[in-house]
């Protein structure tokens, strides 16, 4: 079977959540003997990471600078200026048209808008199947004030789409309501990782003193949570420690006024790391002490807690970051917290080793990507029939 | 979850009993700062010097933290009347500092001085060690009092957002930060060389308690005493004023504001028991504790222990405290007195406009004296209300240079006094204002309604109407001030006898309680024990 993806963001070197699953998708479709393709539509100057062959599909920089001076958003209003773009609508359309799919998967509503028409008229594309997916209920996540319109974009795809893949259940029951009572329903993939090689050699260790590690996007309640759970002054970290934070959320704690509260004492115990190489946060994940799971909101499941469950270190989660993974809940090594002070109690704990894990890789193998993802695999098999 | 608490020192096997133990009483505040006159923490660290030298003789070492030398050293005792007490010795390292320029570019010209003078001279000087630093210290204070405090604000604001392009800079910073406090303060080098001296060091496998009463977040004594009592099993006690660096940090001195968070960092992670001067200092630790996740202390070991209140009457040979009054224009019983640093939590601001409201609603206001040093950020405040032609000439007057006498002289004659601070660890204006049956207006803060009583006469900050009504009334109605007179004269007072009491019997309590460790040295045979702990 041919399998077309779609995405707002390249993959080749897979950094955020998004571009983690739509990568792991990619690859476990074709592990299972599928014919992929995957034509990424992005903003360059967001995703420089993105390689050459990529770069074909990217949108024009005019395209961005129009949806900037109109103050537009590169999600919802991306058929703002898209005539800019036209050269790599084309391009992508066209790689569409050479490699004749028989399933076309969406990650994301957005792309789908400045696409139908060409599909819905290509002869060669008109048959499709078409595949719904996101790790998010856009609607519900986004921003109250684009609720409505991202309810029509996202309700028209759902709606159409000939399957429907969501990450956690809440999602699947939200996309479920949108669609007619006769549609199929909503499959279930949640998000997982890459098992790691827990027994690996030891890398070297790039910090000398025992550490938490946190890692986030630049997604705003990344730093939220980031602020709530851990707060301005780590007091639960013992001296000669440290919390060391990975990801695009450096950024925004950065340039969050709270930063500058207890400046010393934060540049005594919090190390940003910033965006890190995947060597150097296998690295850092093989020596950190505890992995913190700080996420009070958002959708979806994190692929953040995949990844830590995997490690089998003790992990120290707020409870919505267990989102997906309430099977773990009692696992050796997992710690819940309901509330900021609890979490930071169990970051103490956990810190000074009063807090072990005893977890076994038997136990955590249902996350990783391939067991996640074979609902979809299996799916993708009937959505033709 | 586990209620975690911190794990006890390990025994350190000297083959001593703990209670053969010496205590070492941290004196370097009262050391470094032994030039100015001993009020506040210096006051304290006084009288826990008596306290301890009284119960506890020759088990009692006083010591003085030298951060170069990452050690503490034995001040003699026989000298602690000289030195500390009567301050014989002057520090000799007190330099001028500039006042802030009269006009902003003049400040500026001084900022960019510094920056393209500062590291030339510094480079100047070749090598590495010991005396090369403490050269290079030297230049860069020389070259930092040569601008205001304020000055040198502006200099590390520029400096700190320069340093969001190149972060490096900001470890620049802290350590000018640093000496700039220190050559503030005139204590860049304050150890006297023979107090240094090698054969003075204080051996830590010899300490079995560690008293810290000063500014532990000065220097790096906290990091010491903390890896002491890893290594060695040391006790630690911390007396611990206020949270005002981290409560309320935006009125606070830049400095203490970054280093006081993070020493009572390492102090909480390393503690056994603590003195608070109040409950509402012992509440806010103990919120701070479990606010930020930090391992909770026995709670029967953090314990309030109340100051005491009498001013320390100093003589006055040349009788000049008489003539304050004089010198100042005031008239015995005619003004109103408010005490303390000039500084933004102080809330000198509430009480200028208080009396700018009083002047405009009623004539013959009594003038309100401030006495206290200008502190942290007040200039452009000063300022302001020098220029406010709105406020009649001399409704305020402002004492910033006097002696304990004189202040004894203020008190006496004054009418009521003023003290509407935001936030305190004490408040001892008030308890004095009543110990001299004075009465005093002041606000709800929780620890100055806990110091005074019923005794003070605490309004909200918000509710103006009613302080300017209270104020006028103690101004104008006979009755109404002779109730207040009656109010205030309730007020029992705190003796430092008391406190010395108080401190040194839990201080013994926290000792007997631990006490059943002491037999355990004894079944360790010497053996077993590592080779260099058996040459102890």
């Amino acid at each position: 079977m041919k399998i077309a993806f779609l995405s707002q963001y390249p993959i080749s070197t897979p950094l955020h959540g998004g571009q983690r699953r739509m990568s792991a998708i990619v690859e476990v479709t074709r592990s299972a003997g599928h014919e992929v393709l995957h034509v990424p539509l992005f903003f360059a100057q967001y995703f420089p990471e993105g390689n050459a062959l990529e770069r074909e599909t990217a949108f024009d920089a005019a395209h961005l600078k129009h949806l900037t001076e109109h103050q537009l958003r590169e999600d919802l209003d991306i058929v703002e200026g898209a005539q800019h773009s036209a050269a790599a609508l084309e391009r992508a359309v066209q790689k569409l048209r050479n490699f004749a799919p028989d399933v076309i998967h969406f990650e994301q509503p957005w792309l789908y808008r400045l696409l139908e028409t060409v599909i819905d008229s290509d002869p060669g594309l008109a048959k499709t199947q078409l595949v719904y997916g996101s790790q998010n209920v856009e609607s519900q996540l986004i921003d109250p004030a684009f609720a409505s319109r991202t309810a029509e974009i996202e309700g028209h795809l759902v709606r159409k789409a000939d399957l429907v893949v969501a990450v956690s259940t809440a999602d699947a029951a939200a996309f479920d309501a949108m669609r007619p009572d006769t549609a199929r329903p909503t499959v279930l993939a949640p998000n997982g990782c890459w098992a790691p090689d827990v027994d690996a050699p030891q890398m070297s260790n790039l910090l000398t003193q025992d550490y938490a590690l946190v890692a986030g996007s630049a997604h705003p309640p990344n730093a939220e949570g980031y602020w709530d759970c851990v707060g301005t002054l780590p007091g639960f970290l013992p001296p000669r420690s440290q919390i060391v934070i990975v990801g695009g959320m450096n950024n925004l704690l950065g340039a969050d006024r709270r930063y500058q509260f207890f400046r010393l004492l934060n540049s005594n115990l919090v190390t940003h790391m910033g965006q890190v190489p995947e060597e150097k946060l296998t690295a850092l994940l093989q020596h950190a002490k505890v992995i913190a799971l700080p996420i009070t909101e958002g959708g979806g499941t994190n692929l953040k807690t995949a990844e830590a469950l995997m490690w089998l270190k003790p992990v120290v989660a707020m409870r919505p970051a267990m989102r997906g993974y309430e099977a773990m809940e009692g696992v050796s090594g997992v710690y819940i917290a309901d509330t900021p002070r609890a979490f930071r109690r169990l970051m103490r704990d956990a810190m000074t080793g009063a807090l072990t894990s005893a977890r076994t890789a038997q136990e955590v193998a249902r996350y990783a990507w391939p067991a996640q993802l074979a609902p979809l695999v299996a799916a993708y098999q009937t959505a033709t029939v | 979850m586990s209620d975690f608490r911190l794990a006890s020192p390990q025994l350190e096997s000297t083959g001593l009993m703990p209670s053969e133990k010496k205590i070492l009483l941290d004196i370097s505040t009262s050391y470094n700062f032994r030039s100015l006159r001993p009020v506040g923490i210096l006051r304290v660290e006084h009288e826990l010097i008596t306290a301890f030298t009284k119960a506890y003789g020759d088990r009692l070492v006083l010591g003085v933290y030298d951060p170069a030398k990452n050690a503490y050293f034995t001040f003699p005792k026989d000298k602690v009347e000289s030195i500390i007490f009567r301050n014989e010795q002057e520090t000799g390292t007190l330099m001028e500092r500039a006042l802030t320029a009269t006009a902003k570019w003049r400040s500026w010209v001084r900022v960019a001085r510094f920056a393209l003078t500062a590291p030339r001279r510094s480079r100047q000087v070749s090598g590495t060690g010991d005396q090369t630093h403490k050269l290079r210290e030297r230049i860069l204070a020389d070259e930092l009092l040569r601008m205001s405090n304020d000055e040198f604000t502006m200099l590390i604001k520029g400096l700190r957002a320069l340093a969001r392009l190149r972060p490096r800079l900001n470890g620049r910073c802290d350590q000018l930060e640093q000496i700039n406090h220190r050559a503030h303060h005139g204590i860049l080098q304050p150890l006297d060389q023979s107090l240094r001296d090698l054969d003075n060091q204080i051996d830590p496998t010899q300490i079995g308690n560690y008293i810290c009463a000063g500014t532990f977040w000065s220097d790096t004594r906290h990091i010491y005493a903390y890896d002491m009592r890893n290594a060695h099993g040391w006790r630690t006690h911390y007396l611990i004023y206020d949270l005002i660096p981290i409560l309320w940090r935006h009125v606070a001195e830049p400095h203490t504001r970054e280093t006081f968070p993070a020493s009572l960092h390492w102090v909480l992670w390393g503690v056994d028991q603590i003195w608070t001067i109040s409950e509402t200092t012992s509440r806010d630790l103990i919120a701070h504790i479990e606010e930020y996740g930090y391992p909770r202390p026995d709670d029967s070991w953090i314990k309030p222990i109340y100051l005491g209140c009498e001013l320390e009457r100093k003589d006055d040979p040349d009788g000049l405290a008489q003539n304050v009054l004089a010198r100042h224009k005031l008239e015995p019983g005619k003004y109103v007195l408010m005490v303390g640093t000039q500084e933004a939590r102080k809330n000198h601001e509430f009480s200028y406009r208080l009396w700018r409201e009083l002047c405009q609603r009623h004539n013959e206001v009594l003038p309100l004296v401030w006495v206290g040093q200008p502190g942290w950020a007040i200039d452009h405040f000063l300022q302001m209300v020098s220029l406010d032609v709105g406020l009649p000439h001399d409704a305020i007057r402002i004492l910033t240079a006097i002696s304990d006498p004189e202040l004894d002289m203020l008190y006496r004659n004054c009418r009521f006094t003023l003290y509407p601070s935001l936030y305190e660890g004490w408040g001892l204006p008030v308890v004095e204002s009543l110990n001299y049956g004075k009465p005093c207006v002041c606000s709800t803060a929780d620890s100055i309604v806990e110091a005074a009583g019923t005794s003070c006469e605490a309004i909200p900050l918000t509710q103006v109407e009613t302080w300017l009504d209270r104020v006028w009334a103690l101004m104008s109605d006979e009755l109404a001030y002779t109730e207040a007179l009656a109010r205030a004269a309730q007020f029992k007072g705190y003796r430092w006898q008391d406190f010395r009491t108080n401190l040194i019997a839990d201080f013994d309590r926290f000792e007997q309680a631990m006490a059943p460790r002491d037999v355990t040295p004894a079944t360790i045979p010497a053996a077993e024990l590592p080779s260099e702990e058996k040459a102890v």
